[in-house]
């Protein structure tokens, strides 16, 4: 026995060493016993506390690599977000896209804006629709909001459109409440003006102006704008009435070609009494040119019915000559029978 | 400088030195606030994850002060009290440091402790040491996981044995100041 303790304490150190080394192993195995997790539990909040404080204090040694991937995080949700809002506006245009179509009167095709030619006092726009998606010079062209122009030129797959804001632009329009018409033109910038409307007519800020039944070009309620700007001129018997159109024409994206051809003879018809108009007298030249116009036009018309006349008296021969060779041919065939 | 001196276990204190409660009072003190320390602020001088084992250095210190056996106890104690403070698995830490302070135990020598802590000896007898530790801990900290155990040791192993080299400059420095 003493030899034993001498043994011990002649190795104490190793002695040590294995006592706490198995300590080490116990308390690796049997370390989470509910009493000391509970002395642990209280360390661990005291050691949160203190933590808790001292978080305001920056390290200094990760601020830069910090601030360096909060840069990058910061650009990648800003681009995130700007693509999120993209993606929801595209929606909702899309969505009131999808419902103007479904809602309009006439039939539509849609068609994106490719291009735009802008100088003082035009302002064009090509889509990617043309001749072989029936789209034809002349047809109107507006949006979800309202009108946009018509189709100036069309090619096979592209056409040019000539929006509202034009020098030439001459619309038979009316107010919206009261069906008042008059005429919207144009004056540079992005304002039309409603023009005609006599100074006795009720008329209000904020009244919607659309098409009128009138317009040889466009289909009818197609709004136009809303009046602005009221102005009584002393000069005039006349409003002046300011226009800010319905549709932003330098974010335009997408639009509908109502497919419907306007209608040429009262287009020429209208041309020529405004040329009258604009001059102010009517002379002779003009007068016969509008009748000559008139003239053309309904001897196109007559040619056309007469072609479609022709047309049915051919197929009509077509028909009967198939069914007297119908009729030879079925006594023979029964006869093959028999 | 003359006040951190005299705030710290290194003090040139006649009563404190020779009064072996004191002493281990003080230590065990030390060795309370380094664990606290240990867990509030070295985060703050982290390096990519990389933390000094402040708690090593200061048993190391111990064991080449007072000799292997006190070593080991405190190593086993500071090692003890850093798994319950720092949510360790218990006993993972008191026994990595036991071993460590074991061999760090060897290069105590009697009357001439000084030396040691005020040498460059002190951070080598560190590198060492860690090393070991960081071996041991690391096994049983990888042991229950997949982790490639080479790769982590290398990783985080032996970048924070040199760290802790790194650190336990400051001690030597201020021992080989008083020694002079």
């Amino acid at each position: 026995m003493i030899r034993i303790i001498e043994l011990l304490v002649r190795f104490k150190e190793y002695v040590v060493l294995c006592l706490l080394v198995a300590m080490s192993f116990l308390l690796m195995t049997f370390g989470n016993a509910a009493k000391l997790r509970g002395f642990r539990i209280i360390l661990i909040s005291g050691v949160g506390l203190l933590q808790e404080s001292l978080a305001w204090l920056p390290n200094p040694l990760t601020i830069l690599s910090d601030n360096a991937a909060l840069r990058e995080e910061n650009y990648r949700l800003s681009r995130e977000v700007a693509q999120t809002r993209r993606a929801i506006a595209e929606n909702d245009r899309f969505h009131a896209l999808l419902q103007f179509r479904d809602s309009a009167d006439f039939a539509v095709l849609p068609a994106r804006i490719v291009g735009r030619i802008m100088d003082k006092s035009r302002y064009y726009l090509t889509m990617n629709a043309g001749v072989l998606d029936s789209v034809f010079t002349g047809m109107p062209i507006l949006n979800e909001k309202g009108l946009v122009g018509f189709v100036f030129s069309s090619a096979r797959h592209h056409s040019i459109i000539q929006t509202i804001l034009d020098k030439d632009t001459r619309i038979a329009a009316k107010i919206e409440r009261n069906g008042v018409n008059g005429i919207v033109a144009w004056e540079g910038g992005t304002a039309l003006y409603l023009t005609n409307i006599a100074k006795n007519e009720d008329v209000k800020e904020g009244d919607m102006v659309v098409t009128s039944d009138y317009s040889s070009r466009y289909p009818a309620n197609i709004v136009i704008g809303r009046i602005v700007e009221k102005k009584d001129e002393a000069t005039t018997l006349f409003w002046k009435l300011r226009v800010e159109p319905v549709v932003h024409f330098s974010s335009l994206e997408y639009v509908f070609v109502g497919l419907q051809a306007p209608n040429e003879e009262q287009q020429i018809v209208e041309e020529l009494l405004e040329k009258r108009l604009k001059k102010g007298d009517m002379n002779r030249e003009t007068s016969t040119r509008a009748r000559e116009a008139i003239r053309d036009a309904n001897r196109l018309n007559r040619e056309a019915t007469r072609e479609a006349a022709k047309e049915a008296e051919r197929q009509a021969v077509r028909d009967s000559i198939k069914n007297a060779r119908e009729r030879q041919n079925a006594p023979k065939d029964s006869s093959d029978e028999n | 400088m003359e006040f951190f001196r005299s705030q710290t276990p290194f003090a040139d204190n006649e009563a404190l030195m020779n009064n072996p409660v004191l002493r281990y009072l003080a230590y065990a003190i030390a060795a309370l606030l380094l664990s606290v320390a240990t867990v509030v602020l070295i985060p703050f001088i982290a390096i990519d994850g990389i933390v000094p084992d402040v708690m090593l250095i200061w048993a190391i210190w111990v064991a080449l002060n007072e000799g292997q056996m006190i070593g080991m106890v405190a190593g086993f104690g500071s090692g003890l009290l850093f798994d319950i403070v720092s949510a360790d698995v218990i006993g993972s830490n008191a026994l990595a440091k036991v071993v460590a302070v074991f061999i760090a135990g060897y290069f105590y020598l009697e009357t001439r402790e000084r030396e040691m802590t005020g040498s460059l000896r002190f951070p080598l007898i560190i590198a060492f040491c860690a090393t070991v530790h960081n071996i041991i801990y690391y096994f049983f900290y990888l042991r229950p996981t997949e982790i490639d155990f080479v790769q982590f040791f290398i990783r985080y192993g032996l970048l924070t044995a040199l760290y802790t080299t790194i650190l336990s400059l400051i001690p030597m420095l201020i021992t080989s100041r008083q020694k002079d």
